[in-house]
């Protein structure tokens, strides 16, 4: 068939080989394209129902989305697309992990402020933040190998740390039969609670300032190495494209991706097939949520290193949500979440003009939110999709007994 | 403390309590059929909006209740539509419904109101005195004296927690419910239609978290505010686990957790441990709730079939 075809040659594009699949796989790919068409239709109707020209607000978004060179602003909007995307992806390669591994780990958002908190930590800690000051000094010409080094570290601290944080819910579903999405919504608030009301406000916040104005200030040696001046770019989307490639490789070239993915395969038909073949199921799961965790948690050390450079007293919510919906759009595929993450990341930059027509910024929310909703209902979408594509089939070769009888 | 701050103190209590309450027993009554509703905390939000949308433009908080109502109705009704009639996953439309919340009502707050952050205060809202339950008689008496001049909607939470154990454990209605929520397969063999019992519990259990964050927006505060419900919802999850997927637990869970709420402001007010993080007791909830999960503390346990699409064909 020739859709077929197409669709394997697209597929092995990115590294996806469909073949020994059934058929009715390429759908897999236009799910998440039409959930998203679909969404941004309604969005078009959402923003005419109000009143307002849907196609001036589309040319605002997606013109100053940073997708289409040219233009004076082009450079910056294509900078801050890159910084968006990679908090984004990272939380979504997160989501997606897990999702590999049956578990859906609805506290990417948790683990994400777990590691912005401790990426600050360490990025302000005297007696971290003094020996890479010095050490700066003393390179001289050699500094960024000091500043390479402190970001480093801040990075796998915080990502220890919010793979941590996930592992408590991973242990309390192995060994206390607590369900996955409760367990990590639970932590969620926990984490934010701990934070926002207590060391934002308490412990580490300067003495001399109101408890309105967040954290101290990480040392210049701990911010990510700008790669793209004079805009902010930073060496965060390469470090994430890095552990996109990783987390590929994990799944699809080692023996633990293996028994990863036969954990997700059998997650709702009581997994015997892996418990048969000798899988550690417990471990593998223990393990799972804390790389999925430090994914998640690498996303908050962008945040910090390379955007806030503390931890401000506001509400940052919403990377982990958006974490999800980027898995779902790339269908848990490594390759799938980046192009999602670019595009949400896109959608992102170029929301914030739209406020010149009078939208929101959350109006990315909406688009995203229903592209999620058309995927959950993906039963329905390929039902049609089917359906559509039987109809064409029948209209172009009609059956031999129709021709007959006409 | 004396008499008159004590049942001041209550009264607060109660009003942060019942938003907590409308969205635990609506996971009660959903979760009881069998579907997970993630997305109570996006209902709310929807409530909240639309709550107050119908008090401000009428001029009654009775007509913002049936709005909050409705939209909890017509959100419910898209995720039965999503989870029972396409058995999607369910925590998906779940994260879909909250995703959708954020971003549509910041949307309308600023078509409608043209303001960003807050809308609009208005005048007539259950917290006024217009509005609330009074009680003359038991206002001399110590402790009962805060109920002598509540909002309509604590009563109302009370009366809902009543009539939910009613409905869940003494009628015919209640027993199906559970069944589907325990077993399906038994439930279709007994003739009964599982579809429709679960999308009269996700729908009447939506309209439970729309009333629960009208309460918000036009009960315990007068207005609607960007960063509504700010986690009630999940608060309300919490509430429902810890009460053991029961009316009367989720009220005691939620009374609880309501008092964990105003712990802050007591120590503000009084004094008492002014070094506490206020962190540390508002965390309170979900560490009880893990804790009675992983059978530290009690133990609680899901219904059976809690979470999972029913296939009438599948073994």
């Amino acid at each position: 068939m020739s859709e077929s075809n197409f669709t394997t040659k697209f597929l092995k594009l990115f590294g996806i080989d469909n073949q020994g699949h059934s058929r009715r796989d390429y759908l897999n790919i236009w799910v998440p394209l039409i959930s998203v068409g679909l969404a941004l239709i309604l969005g078009m109707i959402v923003i005419a129902a109000s009143g307002r020209n849907p196609f001036q607000a589309y040319g605002l978004l997606f013109g100053d989305s940073g997708l289409i060179p040219g233009g004076p602003a082009w450079r910056r909007e294509f900078a801050e697309l890159l910084i968006k995307s990679a908090m984004y992806i990272a939380t979504g390669l997160s989501v997606a992990l897990a999702f590999k591994g049956g578990l859906f780990n609805i506290g990417a958002e948790g683990q994400f402020w777990v590691g912005a908190i401790v990426a600050t930590f360490f990025g302000y800690w005297s007696p971290v933040a003094h020996t890479f000051g010095a050490m700066y000094i003393a390179l001289g010409s050699f500094g960024w190998i000091a500043q390479l080094l402190h970001g480093a570290i801040c990075i796998i601290m915080g990502m220890l740390a919010g793979g941590a944080w996930a592992a408590v819910a991973g242990y309390l579903y192995v060994k206390r039969g607590v369900n996955i999405v409760i367990g990590t919504i639970m932590l969620n608030w926990i984490a934010w609670f701990l934070i926002t009301s207590w060391l934002v406000i308490g412990p580490m916040t300067p003495p001399s300032q109101t408890f309105t104005s967040g954290t101290f200030y990480v040392a210049d040696t701990a911010k990510l190495l700008r790669i793209m001046m004079p805009t902010r770019l930073n060496t965060s989307i390469l470090l994430v494209l890095l552990a996109a490639y990783a987390t590929w490789f994990l799944l699809y070239k080692t023996t633990i991706g293996y028994e990863i993915r036969a954990i997700g395969y059998t997650a709702n038909i009581g997994m015997e097939a892996p418990r048969a073949q000798g899988i550690n199921i417990s471990r593998r799961i223990m393990q799972l949520m804390f790389l999925s965790g430090a994914l998640a948690a690498l996303g908050g050390t962008f945040f910090i290193l390379g955007m806030q450079y503390q931890f401000p007293n506001t509400a940052i919510m919403g990377y982990g949500w958006t974490g999800i919906a980027i898995a779902l759009i790339g269908q848990s595929e490594p390759m799938g979440v980046v192009l999602a993450g670019l595009f949400i990341g896109a959608l992102r930059t170029g929301a914030t003009s739209m406020q010149v027509a009078n939208i929101p910024k959350t109006f990315s929310d909406i688009i995203e939110g229903m592209a999620v909703g058309f995927i959950a209902m993906q039963v329905a979408v390929r039902y049609y999709l089917v359906k559509i594509i039987q109809h064409r089939r029948a209209r172009r070769d009609p059956p031999a007994d129709q021709e007959a009888a006409a | 403390m004396n008499i008159a701050q004590i049942n001041l103190t209550i009264a607060q209590m109660l009003d942060y309590t019942m938003p907590i309450l409308f969205a635990a027993l609506c996971g009660v009554l959903s979760e009881n059929a069998g579907v997970v509703n993630i997305g109570l905390d996006g209902i709310m939000r929807f409530g909240a909006f639309f709550g107050l949308l119908g008090a401000f433009f009428s001029h009654s908080p009775w007509i913002g209740l049936l709005f909050g109502i409705a939209i909890g109705c017509l959100v419910g009704a898209l995720h039965a539509f999503i989870t029972i009639r396409w058995n999607g996953d369910q925590t998906v439309s779940g994260v879909a419904i909250n995703v959708i919340a954020v971003g549509l009502m910041t949307y309308l707050l600023e078509f409608v109101f043209s303001t960003t952050g807050y809308s609009p205060q208005i005048q007539n809202y259950f917290g006024a005195q217009a509005y609330r339950v009074h009680l003359p008689f038991l206002a001399k008496i110590p402790l009962l004296g805060a109920f002598s001049n509540l909002s309509f909607m604590i009563w109302f939470g009370f009366i809902c927690t009543v009539l939910m154990h009613v409905l869940l454990y003494h009628t015919v209605l209640g027993l199906r419910i559970r069944t589907c929520g325990e077993n399906p397969k038994a439930a279709t063999t007994l003739g009964i239609n599982v579809f429709r019992i679960r999308w009269f519990a996700v729908v009447a259990g939506a309209a439970l978290a729309g009333i629960g964050g009208a309460t918000l927006s036009i009960s315990s505060f007068s207005g609607f505010s960007d960063s509504m419900p700010n986690g009630v919802g999940f608060i309300g999850l919490a509430a429902m686990i810890f009460g053991k997927w029961t009316p009367f637990g989720a009220l005691g869970a939620a009374l609880l957790f309501g008092t964990g709420q105003i712990v802050q402001s007591i120590i503000a007010v009084t004094g008492i441990a002014p070094k506490l993080a206020p962190g540390l007791t508002l965390i309170l909830p979900y560490v009880l709730t893990l804790a009675v999960l992983a059978g530290f503390v009690g133990k609680s346990i899901a219904p059976a079939a809690d979470g999972l699409p029913y296939y009438k064909e599948q073994r």
